[in-house]
């Protein structure tokens, strides 16, 4: 009976005391981060039968239980890596936010603003050396801003690698540490224990985890958690797989785990956000960047590659981009010119390249057009060594070398030819003739054309013969063909004649000028063929005077046309009643009629249209020896890019942010800044059409201005940081009311823990009265005997 | 809800953080004065931001470049003013000039005036700003007008325009060409300022400037009246055929359709040297000492050659209506009608192209020196063409003097119409991107209340537990 008795005491001071043990546990652990409160279960111990009763046998303790919502717990890991991810990305888009400097003026639109400022500034005048300074110094300015925002960029995507470096090494700290537990809590389990402290501090290290990488974890049957990092197992039982970072073929750091091929794709944790900062956003600004970059240049470049430096025109020039040997064949003259390796692109069509003799200052316009589908770089060259007085070349680098002969100079600007009539086709004093129709001829190998030029004690007789080999086909004889091969002839050149090829017609005329020159055309097989078949038998003399022909003012027509002048009858310029100059345009409309006939005063302007005069002198025009002229208006000098992707007499060099400068040669000389379109020293023409830049509508740019896509580009950073901020805290306030929730179930209440206290430190005293009681009744016993 | 220790203690702190961060926001915009801080404070903002403060950049450039260029425009008006009144000086010394009473030193003195005032007027036409020269179109550093080694002065600038940008796609020239000015003006056609009687031809003629026709006498043959005993005397400026017609009863000669004058009486001195006059102004002096008076009807001829700027002579043949002449000097190209011609001297020939005010002022001081002693109403009426063409060059050079003051207003317009639109502009700005001062000191003692507030009860909680009262 006795034994029973105290048994039932022993048994409830035992369970007094380890619910007091519990207790301490709890407030001792209070603040611990993740610890869930455990509770002792009290359960009375099984009855004994004595007696014919069923005699209560006391209490045991029947487990310490964590109490713990497991669905609670997943979900707080789930938030805690969109937490983690948006946490990562917040800091460095903050950072990112910072590199712009906006507002504030000091970032990519202040530098843009400033050379604008500068080109408005130097437009005042020209001709001002520190304008020139300023404007090429604002010109660095942006470009160095540029390069240190790309670099920024740049450096930050090093920075992430690092951080993912040390963030992998943590990773493996913690799964290390969470095989460790596993094997010591399935050992505890596997005897049947609930191992439950161990169990919160893996779970703890599983939080941190979770904040670090996007995790999934998996309860086995004994106990061990299986971690699985994007899907790839990295903590199976007591074994982890170390992570690592390694660098991917084009060198960028990436996420791998031992024995797991390939790359691990990442999404959540820090290391899931850094990443996708890396992959996503930061290289979408640089594009953007470079976007800003590559357009700018294009946009100057293309105005300022037309325009006249303060020194007139070249005398060489070097281009500052490298033809590239795609094929490798070690020959770069075989490239195709749209496809070699060049910054920018060329498409088909014109451009126009002007040759000045700098004594008389006479401009001699050409033409090269650009097929993109099949003009190569060979072919380039030679068009260059085709115009007279200059000649092209490859450097040793690949850049396109242009150099004019000594006394002569070249430019690509739109303004017009002054003396258009320099062959002497349009009433000269030379004597003229010109076909009455314009090529392709259809001339037979062996037609000749018969000239009689006086000299000596009669006339000469000239006679031409063509050859198959004078033309690419003989049936379909180009204007240009014949002249070259009449002038090639030595009789031809000998006879003091030259053949021209104007508008597609062929011209005779003598080389010399005045009354005492003239000559006879006899005939010939080919002067039907060639357009000159009335005019066979007639000779023609020179005169005193020259129509000469002044073309002033500047071109201010947006379109490129080739002008003809054709005079409407015969007649002398201020004198004939009723003659006319018809301008015909490229597609054979009449532009013009010129009234030079009787109340027409030689020399004086007639207004030719889009800001160009044009002035008839003191000579005769003939429509019946078919008197021409052409005028090339250009009204942009290239259309095809191609001096912008050479890189000729550009303003900046580079393509894009990191490599946009402003070209070494005008920082060390500003004089070479192109500002003007005429040469003249106080034109500004080209420093107000890039102005025009600014408002300028680009296709590269989704049809933005500049100011307008930087600013977008700010308002989407902005929009972007604005939007993980607001994620980081929403995501934030979800995992405080998540861990909240957590407290409230598995959190320890002091207070609770002391009314607990006070209830077991009574049960223990009671206990211990009880044990003392039957203790006395056990000496009353014995002091019975 | 069961609230664990932890998660009180918790709520406490997280109350006190949220209040803290905003004081912190709020006392960010009041020190910097900024309502957007960073891009992501306002994104759309911002983009407004940075919108508004180009267009404010755009406006202030667009009021330098006007500022520079009115300097530009306001000098060379000042200098077009001067030289207005210079013209207006030169104007008043030719009608002095042309009074009858004057003497021929005092036209001469008048003369080398009007030649001071030339120098003076190419000084203005050269006139520079500190760093570019006026009038020389967008040939700015070297001077426009430069003089060469025969006194006269050639333009070397261009006729193009300098202009400044002040709006989109809007320029504005700031200068006038130097040739527009000073040499733009075209008289109404060839004009001959002589007495020889030569005219336009047919063809057209080309050239700028003056040039000397010069008419010369070559051969003279009075016909019968070599045997009527009378002699040449001394230079005669007659050229081509003209009748003689003598009445011995009235004793009256008559010389082509020129007057009919008296011969003189037997004995009188003047029949040593009697100049006969032709309708045309010619002379022909004879001596009549010999001379025996009786009824005569004949003909005098006399030819002659024609040279221009000095060139080489051109005989004049009958039916010459159109004889091509180029003078070497200037390579003007005249075409002219000989058939009227019957008098010697020499013609000025005023060509219609481009003459500049210069040159108009040399020949105004050559004619009031009058080298070729003209008589008066020859004078009289070359200096009346002269006054003509100065009037018309300093109208040309008033209505530029218009031109440059229409721009300077507009510009000055323009900038005042610009400097509301940056005030504006620089408002809206700063109701964008700037603090408003009020709501965010509000702001600011709002969250610093809740703070305290929060500090204060936060204590109280976390204070208070079970322990306090067991003993």
């Amino acid at each position: 009976m006795s034994r029973i008795g105290l048994n039932t005491g022993l048994k409830a001071l035992l369970a007094a005391q380890y619910a007091l043990n519990t207790v301490g546990q709890n407030i001792a652990n209070a603040s611990t981060p993740g610890y869930s409160r455990q509770r002792v279960e009290l359960a009375a111990s099984h009855p004994l039968r004595q007696r014919g009763l069923m005699l209560g046998n006391g209490v045991e303790v029947r487990g310490i239980t964590r109490t713990i919502d497991q669905l609670l717990e997943r979900r707080i890991l789930g938030q805690i890596q969109v937490g983690g991810s948006l946490a990562a990305q917040l800091g460095t888009a903050q950072e990112i936010e910072g590199l712009f400097g906006e507002p504030g003026g000091f970032g990519l639109g202040g530098a843009i603003d400033g050379l604008f400022a500068g080109f408005n500034q130097l437009a005042g005048n020209p001709a001002d050396p520190i304008l020139r300074t300023a404007a090429v110094q604002a010109g660095v300015d942006l470009a160095s801003r540029f390069s240190q925002l790309d670099k920024s960029l740049t450096n930050l995507e090093g920075e992430v690698g690092r951080e993912l470096g040390i963030l992998a090494q943590q990773v493996n700290q913690i799964a290390h540490a969470v095989a460790g537990l596993n094997g010591e809590i399935s050992q505890a389990e596997a005897a049947g224990l609930e191992a439950n402290d161990l169990r919160d501090q893996r779970q703890e290290l599983l939080k941190n985890l979770a904040s670090l990488a996007d995790i999934n974890t998996q309860e086995d049957e004994t106990g061990a958690v299986r971690v699985l990092v994007a899907g790839n197992v990295l903590v199976n039982r007591e074994t982890s797989r170390t992570m690592s970072i390694d660098r991917d073929p084009s060198g960028k750091p990436r996420v791998a785990i031992q024995g797991v091929g390939g790359f691990v794709p990442l999404q959540g944790g820090r290391m899931g956000g850094l990443l996708n900062l890396r992959d996503g956003f930061v290289p979408g600004l640089l594009t953007r960047i470079d976007g800003l970059a590559k357009n700018l240049i294009l946009a100057v470049n293309r105005i300022h590659s037309q325009g006249i430096p303060e020194g007139g025109p070249f005398q060489s020039l070097i281009g500052t981009n490298e033809i590239v040997d795609l094929d490798k064949d070690g020959d770069l003259k075989d490239e195709l010119l749209s496809r070699s390796g060049l910054p920018f692109d060329i498409s088909s069509g014109d451009f126009y390249v002007n040759v000045v003799e700098s004594s008389t200052g006479t401009l001699a316009k050409h033409k090269i057009s650009i097929d993109a589908a099949k003009t190569t770089v060979g072919d380039l060259l030679g068009a260059f060594d085709k115009i007279p007085n200059l000649t092209g070349s490859l450097d040793a680098f690949g850049r396109l070398q242009i150099i004019a002969d000594a006394g002569f100079g070249f430019d690509f600007s739109s303004r017009v030819d002054t003396m258009p009539d320099s062959k002497g086709t349009f009433g000269s004093s030379k004597a003229a003739v010109g076909g009455s129709l314009a090529g392709p001829f259809a001339v037979q190998p062996g037609d000749d054309l018969q000239l009689a030029v006086p000299g000596g004690p009669g006339s000469t007789l000239v006679n031409v013969a063509f050859e198959a080999t004078d033309f690419a086909n003989p049936a379909k004889a180009t204007a240009a063909e014949v002249a070259a091969a009449l002038n090639a002839d030595s009789g031809f050149q000998a006879s003091g004649l030259v053949a021209e090829s104007v508008d597609g017609r062929l011209f005779l005329l003598t080389a010399g000028a005045g009354p005492s020159e003239s000559f006879e055309l006899v005939g010939g097989s080919a002067a039907t063929a060639l357009g000159l078949g009335a005019k066979v038998g007639s000779t023609f003399t020179g005169t005193l005077g020259a129509v000469a022909p002044t073309i002033a003012g500047a071109y201010t027509g947006t379109s490129t046309d080739q002008l003809v002048f054709v005079p409407s009858g015969d007649g002398t310029i201020g004198t004939t009643p009723d003659l006319s100059v018809d301008v015909f345009n490229s597609k054979g409309e009449l532009v013009k009629t010129l009234l030079v006939g009787d109340g027409y005063q030689p020399g004086q302007a007639l207004d030719l249209g889009d800001g160009l005069t044009v002035s008839f002198h003191l000579g005769e025009l003939s429509a019946t020896d078919a008197d021409r002229m052409t005028l090339d208006v250009v009204g942009n000098s290239d259309n095809t890019d191609t001096l912008v992707a050479l890189g000729l007499n550009g303003y900046f060099v580079g393509s894009d942010a990191a490599s946009i400068a402003v070209r070494k040669d005008i920082e060390s000389n500003p004089g070479l800044l192109a500002a003007s379109s005429t040469g003249a020293e106080g034109d500004n023409r080209i420093l107000l059409s890039l102005l025009g830049v600014e408002d300028l509508r680009i296709a590269g740019l989704d049809g933005a201005t500049l100011g307008e896509a930087y600013g977008g580009l700010i308002g989407d950073v902005g929009f972007e940081v604005a939007a993980v901020a607001s994620g980081a805290e929403a995501s934030n306030k979800v995992l405080e009311s998540l861990e909240l929730r957590r407290e409230s179930i598995s959190g320890v209440n002091v207070d609770e823990e002391l009314v607990d206290m006070v209830r077991f430190e009574q049960a223990f005293a009671g206990a211990s009265q009880l044990i003392r009681v039957i203790n006395e009744l056990h000496d009353e016993l014995l002091r019975i005997l | 809800m069961r609230v664990s220790t932890e998660s009180a203690y918790r709520r406490v702190l997280i109350g006190l953080r949220t209040n803290f961060s905003s004081l912190v926001r709020a006392q960010e915009q009041v020190a910097s004065g900024l309502r957007i801080l960073r891009p992501s404070d306002d994104p759309t903002g911002i983009s407004k931001v940075l919108s508004l403060e180009r267009q404010l950049s755009d406006t202030n450039r667009i009021r330098s470049a006007i500022s520079g260029g009115l300097t530009f425009v306001d000098a060379a008006a000042a200098s077009l003013e001067e030289g207005s009144k210079l013209i207006a000086e030169v104007r008043s010394l030719v009608l002095q000039g042309m009074n009858g009473t004057i003497t021929d030193q005092d036209r001469a003195a008048l003369g080398k005036q009007v030649a001071l005032l030339r120098t003076q007027l190419i000084e203005i036409a050269n006139q520079r700003t500190a760093d570019r020269y006026l009038f020389g179109g967008t040939q700015t550093t070297t001077p426009p007008w430069a003089l060469s080694s025969n006194g006269q002065v050639n333009y070397q600038g261009d006729n193009a325009n300098q202009e400044i940008r002040i709006g989109s796609g809007v320029t504005i020239p700031i200068n006038v060409p130097g040739l527009e000015i000073f040499g733009k003006v075209e008289p109404d056609g060839l004009a001959f300022a002589g007495l020889t009687g030569a005219g336009a031809g047919a063809t057209a003629s080309e050239g700028a400037g003056t040039s000397w026709l010069e008419v010369r006498q070559d051969t003279l043959d009075i016909g019968g009246l070599l045997a009527l005993g009378a002699a040449v005397v001394g230079a005669s400026t007659l050229i081509g055929d003209h009748a003689i017609v003598i009445d011995a009863a009235a004793g009256t000669i008559q010389l082509g359709d020129g007057p009919v004058q008296s011969l003189p009486s037997a004995g009188s001195e003047d029949l040593a040297a009697f100049t006969l006059q032709s309708g045309g102004g010619a002379t022909l002096t004879l001596d009549l000492t010999a001379f025996t008076a009786a009824d005569y009807t004949g003909s005098i001829s006399a030819t002659g050659s024609v040279s221009i700027g000095g060139g080489p002579f051109v005989a004049i043949g009958p039916g010459d209506d159109n004889v091509r002449l180029e003078d070497p000097a200037t390579g003007n190209v005249l075409h002219v009608d000989l058939t009227s011609v019957e008098r010697a001297g020499r013609e000025l020939v005023q060509f219609a192209g481009q003459i500049d005010l210069f040159q108009l002022l040399d020949g105004i001081a050559a004619d009031l020196a009058n080298g070729d002693a003209l008589n008066q109403d020859g004078l009289l009426g070359r200096l009346d063409l002269r006054i003509g063409e100065l009037d018309r060059h300093h109208g040309n050079l008033l209505s530029s003097l218009g031109v440059l003051g229409a721009r300077s207003a507009r510009m000055t317009n323009t900038s005042s119409r610009f400097e509301s639109v940056g005030l504006q502009v620089s408002s809206l700005i700063s109701e964008q991107r700037d603090a408003d001062y009020t709501s965010v000191v509000l702001e600011m003692s709002r969250a610093e209340s809740t703070l305290q507030l929060a500090q204060a009860t936060g204590v109280r909680l976390i204070q208070r537990s079970l322990l306090d009262f067991i003993r």
